[in-house]
């Protein structure tokens, strides 16, 4: 069905006001023009016009915010202009007609709609409108350094009325992996939660175009007649391919292909190189075959069979907390020494369920003693926690959905606390071939996460491992007010423009906000902690935090932020009601109150950090203290001191009163002469 | 044997005897004063007496161990009696002064003035002290409360 022929909806909101978004002034999105064939989970499609090219139909990814998006794949794809690619033409936070802010993509619009998986297609037609097409395209993708990681037959696309060939759809709105049905990833990351694949290896996308041309030919999703369980298990014991089809049913002139494609042992697995020199006529190498080797007695775990160490851990992971009473009992360990093909597995097994956590909370150790078993068991699978399964590199968008999600919050932050992902990649002998470099600054940034999972900090916590991990996700903190706020810039205008709303008449930030200024800013604890609580900051801290929005704002922001600087004024009175000198801390509140409605936080900071002026306030304030305590002293001496003050003056009197007469009497000798010879 | 310590107890009997000396000379001048004024006239050295009782009332009322009583109204009341009998003396008439209201008004006018300044001096000494004191603690208090404007409360030491 072509795009263009979609029923338009009216073009108003509920007022009857047309409201149109627009994108970076150009692209005009139609909120109530809905395209149903690209709208998935987490991701509404719209209808878009470039103003520029008002014929040229495209159509808006718009993101509900639900899952990460893949802003880095964006960034990359963009511009790329291939036939079996709906290219990603530009992306941006617009104004949503709810008021919010949302992250739209444009993207060429598929004006011949959806391709549909109804009837088998020939060998040829897959080669022809499918692999060729797609390698094409695959080629440029890699060449920029990212993955597809969406290919899969709902996800093909005709450009054209009558095209021949089929168009790859959008692949960015959601974490990696994140639509795609089990069957079109590899068995590594198929196990892992739709959000927790990561970004994976380009030859991923080669298992799923393999996968999609299997599904081609046969008309069907492959694997479709199976249980999850059942087909997980049948692809870790038989191989992939092995489990959806007889390979001798498959057509031989595609055969090769579709071993090279769809196999387990993605160092075997075909490249884009090797597919394109199979599409020329060339015949690149084969794979192995499948080791399919597998117990001829099964182990019966939550009603399944499975008959190797690998099929067994995904039991273990799907239904932990049976498996916690199968560890613990001795038949599993008996019919793995005995039946597994994996002779190393029991011993394996024994020393990691003898290990011992320390610093357990609560009922996990149950939950770790599984985790440690599937380790040991399936080193290459997803970490498996408490029913969550995450690829250690799919971390990032498996803890923004489990922020959305609070049941899988505490998964989350367990499996980041106990160490589990650095754990996981210390057992695979894939991750030991990397680089030592790689390896240790990996561990550091492992380390980290775990510290800050487990921290108390209200700045750190799983908050803080998000935007660490996702360095593009908008920060979730309703003081947002809904803006998408991934940058600095953003962050900048959204605190201005609540500050202004007088909600707060300080920073008093949440700790999605706390958390997102440190991991983007690498701002210091005690700074973080004064714009989350103000009245319990030091002065130290409480100037870091003006600096900071000062920073901030001479940084990214030339425009006046008056929000921000009132709230910059609040902390900065504070920091002068500090300061003891009342004629000082007088001078200090004037101009601050002066210089606050200019919106400049660096004039504020400027006044209230002055070098030294605190050291000799303390010090001056010191030496007060101490004259005042003399005066005291010496006031009360005097006040004491009246009656021996008294005596003393009294003896010094009559002393005086004896050298006074004695001197008196010359004259009063005289005196007399005088008066007497005159008588 | 200390020879320091038999020097210092040297100088002590020395200053001792020389004190005592002294007194003597002293005793001696008065006695001959004494006789030279009987010499003269028999009343004249009872006016002398006479004279001294204020002294002799002084010396009584006075607490022990002081004697600025006594030398305030003995200065004065001397400064009178002494000019009067060595006037009459050298006039070379006998002139009788226990009888003349003239010397004993000077001698009591003396005794007065003796009397008045010991009692009055230390009275005056105990105002101006008590003055200064306030004068003091006025500029102290000033002080401190010039502190208290420009520090606070908090300037107090609790």
């Amino acid at each position: 069905m072509a795009l263009d022929t979609l029923a338009r909806t009216a073009p108003h909101d509920g007022h009857g006001v047309e409201r149109d978004v627009v994108l970076n002034g150009q692209y005009e999105i139609y909120p109530h023009e809905p395209i149903a064939p690209l709208t998935s989970r987490g991701v509404e499609a719209f209808r878009a016009v470039d103003r520029r090219f008002p014929t040229v139909s495209c159509a808006a990814l718009v993101c509900s915010g639900e899952t990460a998006p893949r802003v880095d794949a964006m960034t990359s794809l963009r511009g790329l202009s291939k036939p079996a690619l709906l290219g990603v033409l530009a992306f941006g936070p617009v104004n949503w007609p709810d008021g919010r802010q949302r992250l739209a993509v444009i993207h060429s619009a598929p004006n011949a709609g959806k391709f549909a998986l109804t009837v088998p297609l020939k060998p040829a037609q897959v080669v022809e409108a499918l692999l060729r097409p797609m390698a094409a395209a695959l080629h440029d993708i890699h060449a920029r350094g990212t993955t597809h990681r969406a290919i899969r037959p709902d996800n093909l696309f005709m450009r054209e009325p009558g095209a021949t060939t089929l168009t790859l759809g959008p692949c960015v709105t959601t974490p990696p992996g994140f639509g795609q049905p089990d069957i079109y990833e590899p068995v590594r990351t198929a196990i892992a939660d739709p959000a927790a694949r990561g970004n994976g290896t380009a030859k991923d996308d080669m298992f799923a175009l393999g996968m999609t041309a299997l599904a081609l030919l046969l008309g069907r999703q492959p694997g479709s007649e199976y249980d999850r369980d059942t087909l997980m298990i049948r692809r870790l014991e038989l191989g992939s391919l092995g489990a959806v089809v007889e390979r001798s049913s498959m057509p031989r002139e595609i055969i090769d292909a579709l071993d090279g494609l769809t196999a387990d042992d993605e160092s075997e697995r075909w490249t884009v190189v090797s597919l394109q020199k199979w599409l020329n006529g060339g015949r690149p190498d084969q794979p192995r075959s499948y080791d399919a080797s597998h117990a001829l007695v099964p182990y019966q775990i939550a009603g399944k069979a499975v008959r190797n160490a690998r099929s067994l851990a995904y039991a273990l992971g799907q239904h932990w907390v049976e498996g916690v009473r199968h560890l613990r009992e001795e038949a599993l360990t008996r019919w793995l020494r005995d039946y597994a093909p994996e002779r190393t597995a029991a011993p394996m097994l024994d020393h990691a369920l003898s290990e011992r956590e320390l610093n357990v909370e609560g009922d996990d150790n149950d939950a770790l003693m599984v985790s440690r078993a599937i380790m040991v068991l399936d080193p290459e699978g997803p970490i498996r926690f408490r029913g969550a399964a995450v690829q250690p590199h799919g971390l990032g968008p498996y803890i923004y959905e489990a922020m959305k999600n609070p049941e899988k919050r505490a998964a989350a932050t367990g499996l980041l606390r106990y160490g589990l992902p650095q754990r996981m990649l210390d057992r695979r002998g894939s991750e030991r071939r990397a680089s030592a470099r790689r390896v240790t600054r990996q561990a550091i940034n492992f380390e980290r996460l775990r510290r800050w999972a487990q921290s108390s900090e209200p700045w750190e916590g799983l908050e803080r491992c998000l935007y660490d991990l996702n360095r593009d996700v908008p920060c979730l903190s309703p003081m947002t007010g809904g803006r998408w706020v991934s940058g600095v810039e953003d962050l900048i205008g959204a605190l201005d423009a609540y500050a202004l709303t007088g909600a707060a008449t300080e920073p008093t930030l949440d700790a999605h906000l706390a958390a997102f200024i440190g991991a983007r800013f690498e701002a210091a604890g005690d700074t973080l902690l004064t714009l989350m609580k103000p009245r319990e900051a030091d002065s130290d801290a409480t100037l870091g935090a003006i600096r900071l929005f000062a920073e901030l704002q001479q940084s990214y922001a030339s425009r006046p932020l008056r929000g921000i600087t009132q709230w910059c004024a609040t902390l900065a009175r504070r920091v002068a009601e500090q300061i003891h000198h009342r004629p000082s801390r007088q001078k200090l509140i004037a101009a601050i109150e002066q210089a606050a409605p200019l919106g400049n936080v660096a004039t504020i900071l400027k006044i209230v950090d002055v070098p030294g002026l605190r050291q000799r306030d303390e010090r001056a304030f010191s030496a007060a203290r101490n004259v005042h305590a003399q005066l005291s002293f010496e006031i009360q001496a005097i006040e004491r001191g009246v009656e021996a003050r008294r005596a003393r003056a009294q003896q010094r009197g009559r002393d005086n009163a004896a050298l006074l007469s004695a001197a008196g009497s010359v004259a009063m000798s005289f005196l007399t002469l005088m008066l007497d010879n005159g008588r | 044997m200390n020879v320091f310590a038999f020097r210092a107890s040297a100088n002590n009997r020395s200053a001792s005897r020389a004190g005592t000396n002294g007194r003597a000379a002293i005793a001696a001048v008065v006695l001959g004063g004494l006789i030279v004024i009987a010499a003269s006239a028999l009343s004249y050295l009872v006016f002398l007496v006479l004279a001294t009782l204020p002294i002799v009332a002084a010396s009584l009322l006075e607490r022990p161990g002081q004697r600025q009583a006594t030398v305030s109204v003995a200065a004065l009341t001397m400064s009178t009696v002494i000019p009067l009998i060595l006037g009459a003396i050298a006039s070379g008439s006998e002139r009788d002064l226990l009888r003349s209201p003239t010397a004993w008004t000077f001698v009591v006018t003396s005794a007065c003035i003796g009397f008045g300044i010991y009692l009055m001096l230390p009275v005056l000494a105990v105002w101006v002290e008590d003055m200064r004191a306030n004068a003091r603690l006025r500029k102290l208090r000033e002080r401190q409360q010039a502190l208290a404007a420009d520090w606070g409360p908090e300037v107090v030491k609790r």
